[in-house]
């Protein structure tokens, strides 16, 4: 004798099932709009300043230095002016003059370095930042240095700094 | 007999409410969060712009900060602001006395001009051509 079970076992109908995917894909294309928004936005302000913390330390040192350059010497410790590495002479808070050294030649740090003669004094490098150079920015009166930095192609800072005292070029 | 059945049309569509809840109120504070870092960046880049027309301003002669003319900024290189355009500058000069001018330049952007940062520097006349 065959016994046959019966079962009342159901899925969901067509009808749920339809009514959950398109809750679903609403909200789907909710997700993808707002992220799509989000990654315009990115485009639109590529310049990360939160990835780079130390950039305020840099600025604020070289801001400090410049406005207390008197000149801009050529050559100190073995190092040469040039966009990538700018020299100030300050005055030394004991009188002396201070040569001052921003190195950008490594990419992601810059190292300052203070030299009396020259004979090197202090080494203070900062890491994680964007790569750094510089250019003489002559406003008629003083001569000037404008910093600009750059977070891959995009331009990060441009900063402008002048002696408190008229330096020499 | 066995009596087997699957989640009604009610049980999933209530599921459905809280995951949308939750994962909207995380793409929520993601959105937020990308914002106030866009924001920060934006001021960033804002005072850079501010900090350079300031040092411009320190430069130039005492008299030649008028307050009865229509100022402009004077910087010609506005790069490190392309991110916020559009945008509008202004410089406000007042004079409190013979002697003290001070020169309000500000930047507004966004939303029709609704952020706003503004850096003010105070000029003395010292008698000479300028500070230095």
């Amino acid at each position: 004798m065959v016994t046959r079970e019966r079962t009342t076992e159901r899925g969901f109908t067509l009808l749920e099932i339809s009514v959950a995917m398109a809750i679903f894909g609403i909200f789907l294309y909710i997700i993808v709009m707002l992220t799509s928004e989000m990654k315009r936005n990115e485009k639109k302000y590529p310049v990360n300043f939160m990835e780079h913390p130390q950039v305020s330390a840099v600025m604020a040192r070289m801001r400090r230095d410049v406005f207390d350059a008197s000149y801009y010497p050529q050559e100190v410790g073995g190092f040469d002016q040039s966009g990538q590495v700018l020299i100030v002479a300050t005055i030394h808070k004991d009188g002396t003059i201070e040569s001052v050294v921003y190195d950008f030649k490594t990419p992601g740090e810059v190292h300052r370095r203070t030299f009396l003669g020259n004979v090197q004094q202090t080494e203070w490098i900062a890491r994680g930042l964007p790569v750094f150079n510089w250019s003489p920015l002559d406003d008629g009166a003083h001569v000037g240095v404008e910093i600009k930095a750059y977070d891959g192609p995009s331009l990060a800072i441009d900063q402008i700094f002048f002696p408190r005292a008229k330096a020499a070029g | 007999m066995r009596r087997q059945r699957g989640f009604s049309l009610i049980e999933i569509l209530f599921a459905l409410l809280i995951l949308s809840i939750v994962i909207t109120t995380t793409i929520y504070m993601f959105g937020q969060r990308q914002r106030r870092m866009r924001e920060a960046n934006e001021v960033i880049l804002a005072y850079q712009a501010l900090s350079n027309e300031a040092e411009l301003w320190r430069h130039v002669s005492f008299d030649s900060i008028d307050p009865t003319k229509e100022m402009s900024f004077k910087s010609t290189d506005f790069a490190i602001i392309a991110p916020l355009q559009p945008y509008a500058t202004a410089v406000r000069v007042d004079q409190p006395n013979d002697k003290v001018r001070n020169v309000t330049l500000t930047i507004r952007w966004g939303d029709g001009g609704k952020r706003e940062a503004r850096l003010s520097i105070i000029r003395t006349n010292t008698g000479g051509g300028n500070l230095w």
